[in-house]
């Protein structure tokens, strides 16, 4: 086996963050929030039509399975980080659900679109933001349900 | 705002530290911007696919990467996977924080791999993502170059090599203790240790 080799680097970052200067860690902090929520609505404004790219792709999923299983994965990933951004837990985790269902057929060869299109149907139950937090856990519940009756682990090597 | 896992009275200056801020998609990129640009960035280079940092790669050095793990023309991994062979110096040794959103089964061994000093998982909350690079600026984990991987030393702690094992570092040591080739201090020694004693200055 070879050896591996092990060396110091010089850290620049260091000497140039702690150079005079710059901004109290608290204030950075407390700017960076606020920029970032000030985008909010802008995000937010975003989110009916990915809901609605999400919805096309799995509706039309028969023609090229692949390719849309690909382009779903990628839809509910960035639908994910936007619904996570946005603190819309609710919604963040239908997104991640679908993403671990459209994974794991991707990677067992098995293909349920009808549990591609549960998860579609609940996104877009979430995306609204008008349920309870006790109508969205009843969603969640239904969803997690599906995953664990269509979701296999790929096979071991 | 949450507590500060540092203090809120040090100071940080990312005024002229060359940062490249990745991701493929224009909604993440923005908030990533906004987000250094509260931290005092002035200098953003804005990217969204692995092409365009290696152009930056080859033209400027830069002190701190945030790479996400989905860019436009091919994954975050394979891009610091690349950096970290790259042999351009100092950049491809430079710190590298990689966000993650979903992570599929086939990636997860491709993540920790790849050679990224931080892996932070979406959403990157300012208060994370700041304390992230709060630890890649104080970063003093050696780099390893070996036939597998190229990057930071993944071991945060020096725990010696696992059981019966010899260890492949020229420092590794042992976790066995030998046997005390000297005898043991007797409790007079021990408190001559302590005692207080005049110095000149």
């Amino acid at each position: 086996m070879k050896s591996a080799r092990l060396f110091k680097v010089e850290n620049r970052l260091a000497e140039i963050v702690s150079r005079p200067g710059g901004r109290r860690i608290a204030d950075a902090l407390k700017a960076a929030e606020t920029r970032v929520e000030r985008k909010h609505g802008e995000l937010a404004a975003g989110l009916p039509a990915a809901v609605a790219r999400l919805k096309e792709l799995v509706d039309g999923a028969d023609a090229a399975p692949e390719a849309v299983l690909e382009a779903v994965y990628t839809e509910s990933n960035q639908l994910f980080a936007l619904a996570a951004a946005l603190g819309m837990r609710a919604l963040a985790e239908a997104a991640y659900s679908l993403c671990d269902l459209t994974d794991s057929f991707r990677e067992t060869g098995e293909v349920h679109w009808e549990a591609a299109h549960v998860h579609v149907n609940a996104i877009r139950l979430l995306a609204q933001g008008e349920d309870s937090p006790q109508a969205d856990a009843a969603i969640l519940l239904g969803l997690r349900q599906v995953g664990a009756r269509f979701q296999k682990a790929p096979a071991k090597a | 705002m949450a507590a500060l896992p540092f203090s809120g009275d040090e100071r940080i200056n990312l005024a002229s530290a060359e940062v490249v801020l990745a991701d493929g998609h224009a909604e993440g990129l923005e908030l990533l911007s906004e987000m250094f640009a509260g931290f005092g960035m002035m200098k953003p280079n804005r990217c969204s696919s692995a092409a365009e940092i290696r152009d930056i790669v080859a033209l400027r050095e830069v002190n701190l990467f945030v790479i996400d793990s989905a860019l436009s023309d091919t994954d975050g991994y394979e891009f610091i996977r690349w950096l970290r062979r790259s042999g351009v110096r100092p950049n491809s040794v430079a710190p590298v924080i990689l966000l993650t959103g979903h992570t599929r089964q086939s990636d997860i061994f491709k993540g920790r791999d790849c050679g990224a000093n931080f892996v932070v998982r979406k959403p990157a909350a300012p208060l994370v993502m700041l304390q992230r690079i709060m630890w890649v600026s104080r970063e003093t984990r050696q780099f390893v170059e070996s036939a597998g991987y190229v990057g930071p030393d993944r071991r945060f702690r020096m725990l010696g090599p696992p059981p019966g094992e010899k260890g492949r570092r020229a420092d590794d040591l042992s976790a066995q203790v030998g046997a005390a080739t000297t005898p043991n201090l007797d409790q007079d020694d021990i408190d001559a240790l302590f005692a207080p004693k005049k110095v000149s200055l």
